[in-house]
């Protein structure tokens, strides 16, 4: 499972991507193998060819003691490398438990936790309020320059990252059901830290450490050229650069030109491999597999038997339509896996149709559809959508995105989180009724006091200043039904308009709806999961499964004698 | 003596300087062996809470909780620890109450491990209880992100029921569920109980699955429980109005069915610094002065149904108006 990801990961990822990953495992290749490759000696002066300038003998040229910089270049990641891995392997395992421990007792609550922790992460703060690489300088100062010493420096200035990172990571998993159902069956408090929340952070600190190397390989570099790190003449990027570095001015660039790239392809493939791993580490690529078996049953159509067509039923007295869908198909763009297929309706003018099915049944993508809002992944393959005497399929996106807002409304679940955080409902309805009217600051104010009392908000003068998270569920929606009922649309589009609500307040908002949408002759199409709110607030039912409907008729008639097996296994689902 | 005592169960959380939310108060029930209580609320009436302290998953403010003999309200740690084998949750999340890490059996095998059954006696256990819930064995080594709700569901309940424990809050087990998922879960749940008469508090918003599963309903509202009543009883005739409002607004699947059209204006307020008043005064389309004066108590208005109202028979007078007008 783990290496299929990798793969994948893998095979999605941008060429330059693919060529910095395998440049990324050369350099550890010659972390590990560099010394022996190298075609000269790497610590022996030879007087007789000094600064020499690149050449096919030697292609970097020689250093200030006649020795091969090819060869230095070739054996200095081992020094670089090895001191920035151990550095950082250092910190996250000092770190992140530190940072376990610390969150678990912050979630703990009490004084004396709080106060402990508090005092922990400001000390934390203290560390890393000095900048990092004068207080390596220091300690390697105070301490000696041994190789010991520069990874002891590098990860304690490292450590409180991982502290942090972990810290934050726990704090909001513990916060999480799993966590709270390892607490249920009776763990132990730190066993739930380690063993059930820990594994879960461990993506972000894997990323966190491929950052980090890269940084610590800086650093040991940045030490060793002030000639506080790494002493030559062990073969060392930094103070390679540094010992060429004043041959600059006289024009002989070779001497710290090549370690410099060197150093910097290092740091840099180590910080995209960083990238690559956050990809690797997506949840998504872990979701795709349910997705496999998600698509997979709905081509095989679940466990239910294959029924071919709908019955047909001939709906009374049906006048023009507002909405008429024919053969409305919808797949997949790569796979052209379907996933709907021959999709009828007719909705005429005042009235309400319920479409109901299961998740996976189709029903949300048939309102994307509608409104021309699939994603581009998807696309319409077959049939018609007209409202009226238009073409909603072929219409062009500016005519459609006007004729969403006046003509044809849609409201979505989770009103809350549709409605722009930072902006007042006021501000919301004004600059709506602005941008379809001609009308003055004070007219639209007038108006939206108007709407917000049409939809039943007490105190709608002082409401206005509201923002969305003042507003309770029930409010947000009235609010969103205000905004989609503006123009008095020809037809209401509600995907789930009560999902999230209670029983009261779902039924204050269902009544609303219905009432103003009768007032103004609006044709509701309703997307429900909920075959009571389908019994009661629709003239007829629509039952989707798997990407078709499979039964629509009249109400009653639906219920009272349901005539696909499908209909009638969701009402013994449902019956009391 | 009943299996689960509470009595004058309270929960306060400091909100704020001078701030209380009482989540919970003053809640009293019992449960027996092979039972079921339905709790039912909306969303801030304090039946989650409950559960939670129950368990001590939340520590209670006041109150006493006995499981049988045992004061749970005065465990320590250790002793809360090793009695949880003998209490457990389902959560609502599917997915996100299960470890994304942990496979299927892995899950089911921890209570049993932490709970000291020996690594040869879990096996079988873990095998059989993962079949019971009726899952295949060729899902037991996958991960939680690898399974359908309804899936996750069950491997949730087969890690509560793993360790024979004679009571299990289920906090919403089913709301997030399809329904077809829903009714498999429900079943479940019941021929499991018939089999272990292992009792339920069955938490729920939802008052159909609330009524398939449960034996006695007691109904929630801002931290009090207002009516409390055998299933039969409650679902049929109601004390109380808060109860009424709440069955009217129950959409059945069954367009004969009309709603009672009895609503109750506004919405629940909050549960900070409340008034000592009855807890509905602010919405009651029947209130009068005396419901100011203190919270009503619960109290038996007729045989085995407590409401909460001090009008309780004018509840009862006209929804028998409404029913013979319609």
């Amino acid at each position: 499972m783990v290496w299929l990801r990798i793969m994948r990961t893998l095979r999605a990822l941008p060429k330059w991507q693919l060529a910095v990953l395998v440049m990324f495992f050369g350099w550890i290749f010659l972390t590990i193998f560099g010394p022996y490759l190298a075609p000269f000696p790497t610590e022996v002066a030879e007087p007789t060819t000094r600064l020499l300038p690149p050449s096919g003998t030697y292609p970097f040229g020689t250093d200030e003691n006649g020795i091969d910089i090819f060869s230095r270049v070739l054996a200095a990641p081992r020094t670089d490398v090895v001191i920035g891995v151990v550095a950082t392997a250092l910190s996250v395992v000092i770190g992140t438990p530190l940072g376990v421990i610390v969150a678990l007792y912050e979630s703990r609550g009490g004084a004396g936790s709080t106060a402990f922790a508090e005092t922990f992460m400001r000390l934390l703060e203290v560390i890393q309020s000095f900048p990092v690489f004068v207080f390596a300088m220091v300690l390697v100062a105070v301490f000696g320059g041994s190789v010991t010493n520069i990874i002891i420096a590098i990860a304690f200035v490292n450590t409180p990252v991982f502290v942090r990172i972990v810290r934050s990571d726990v704090l909001s998993l513990v916060q999480r059901p799993f966590a709270e159902a390892a607490r249920a069956v009776g763990n132990r408090e730190v066993r739930i830290g380690f063993r059930h929340v820990l594994p879960n952070a461990l993506p972000t600190v894997i990323v966190q450490v491929s950052v980090t190397v890269g940084f610590a390989i800086l650093l040991t570099a940045g030490l060793s050229f002030v000639g506080a790190g790494v002493k030559p003449p062990t073969p060392e990027l930094g103070a390679m650069i540094a010992s060429g570095a004043k041959y600059l001015e006289i024009g002989q660039w070779w001497a710290a030109f090549f370690p410099g790239i060197a150093l910097g392809l290092i740091v840099f493939s180590f910080g995209i491999f960083g990238e690559i791993m956050t990809q690797v580490m997506e949840p998504r690529a872990v979701r795709r597999e349910t997705d496999r078996r998600r698509e997979h049953a709905l081509e095989t159509g679940g466990d239910e038997p294959e029924v071919p067509d709908a019955p047909t039923v001939t709906l009374s007295h049906m006048s023009e339509p507002v909405l008429a869908v024919e053969h409305l198909g919808v797949a997949a763009v790569d796979s052209r896996q379907a996933l709907l297929s021959e999709i009828h309706l007719a909705l005429e003018a005042g009235h309400s149709m319920g479409i109901v099915g299961e998740s996976g049944s189709g029903k949300s993508v048939l309102v994307k559809a509608l409104l021309q809002l699939l994603p581009p992944e998807l696309a319409v393959t077959s049939g018609s959508v007209r409202y009226l005497d238009h073409d909603l399929l072929t219409m062009n996106k500016g005519a459609m995105r006007a004729m969403r807002t006046t003509q044809i409304a849609a409201i979505l679940p989770n009103a809350k989180s549709q409605l722009n955080p930072l902006t007042s409902v006021g501000d919301m309805l004004r600059s709506a009724l602005q941008a379809h009217e001609k009308i003055s600051a004070k007219q639209a104010e007038v108006r939206s006091i108007q709407l917000l009392e049409m939809v039943g908000i007490v105190d709608p003068a002082q409401r206005l200043s509201a923002f969305p998270h003042e507003l309770s569920g029930g409010m947000a929606q009235r609010v969103c039904l205000a905004m989609a009922l503006m123009y008095r649309p020809k037809l209401l589009i509600a995907d789930e308009p009560t999902a999230g609500l209670d029983v009261t307040i779902q039924r204050q908002v269902l009544d609303l709806t219905r009432t103003l949408a009768e007032d103004a002759g609006t044709a509701r199409l309703l997307i429900t999961g909920d075959l009571g709110i389908a019994a009661h607030y629709c003239d007829t039912v629509a039952v989707m499964q798997a990407g078709r409907i499979v039964e629509i008729d009249e109400t009653e008639r639906l219920f009272d004698t349901p005539r696909h097996p499908y209909t009638q296994h969701l009402l013994d689902c449902v019956r009391v | 003596m009943a299996l689960l005592t509470v009595e004058n169960l309270t929960k306060i959380f400091t909100v704020g300087k001078d701030e209380d939310l009482i989540a919970v108060n003053n809640v009293s029930f019992t449960l027996e062996r092979g039972e079921t209580l339905g709790l039912v609320g909306e969303s801030g009436s304090g039946k989650t809470t409950v559960g939670r302290c129950v368990l001590r998953l939340i520590e209670p403010t006041e109150g006493r909780i006995a499981l049988g003999n045992q004061e749970i309200s005065e465990l320590d740690p250790a002793g809360l620890r090793a009695l949880r084998a003998r209490m457990q949750l389902v959560f609502q999340d599917p997915f996100g109450s299960l470890n994304p890490r942990l496979t299927v059996y892995q899950t089911v095998d921890e209570p049993l491990a932490l709970h000291g059954v020996g690594r040869a006696d879990r096996r079988p256990r873990v095998g059989a209880m993962l079949e019971r819930v009726g899952l295949s064995t060729d899902v037991f080594n996958y991960y939680p992100a690898d399974l359908t709700a309804s899936e996750q569901q069950r491997v949730g309940i087969a890690r509560a029921l793993v360790t024979e424990p004679e009571f299990v809050v289920l906090d919403e087990p089913t709301s997030m569920l399809d329904p077809s998922a829903r009714a498999e879960i429900l079943d479940l749940l019941k021929a499991i109980q018939s089999e272990t008469e292992t009792a339920y508090i069955f938490i729920s918003h939802d008052l159909t699955s609330v009524a398939k599963i449960s034996h006695r309903i007691a109904i929630m509202y801002l931290g009090h429980i207002v009516e409390h009543a055998p299933t039969d009883i409650i679902m049929e005739s109601q004390r109380h109005p808060y109860s009424r409002a709440l069955l009217s607004a129950v959409l059945f699947p069954d367009p004969h069915r009309r709603p009672d059209p009895y609503v109750i204006e506004g919405e629940i307020p909050t549960a900070i610094n409340p008034k000592p008043e009855c807890p509905l005064y602010g919405r009651c389309p029947i209130r009068e002065d005396a419901c100011r004066e203190a919270v009503p108590p619960l109290v038996e208005v007729e045989a085995v149904h407590y409401s909460a109202c001090r009008r309780w028979d004018d509840v009862a007078a006209s929804m028998a108006d409404a029913r013979g007008a319609a």
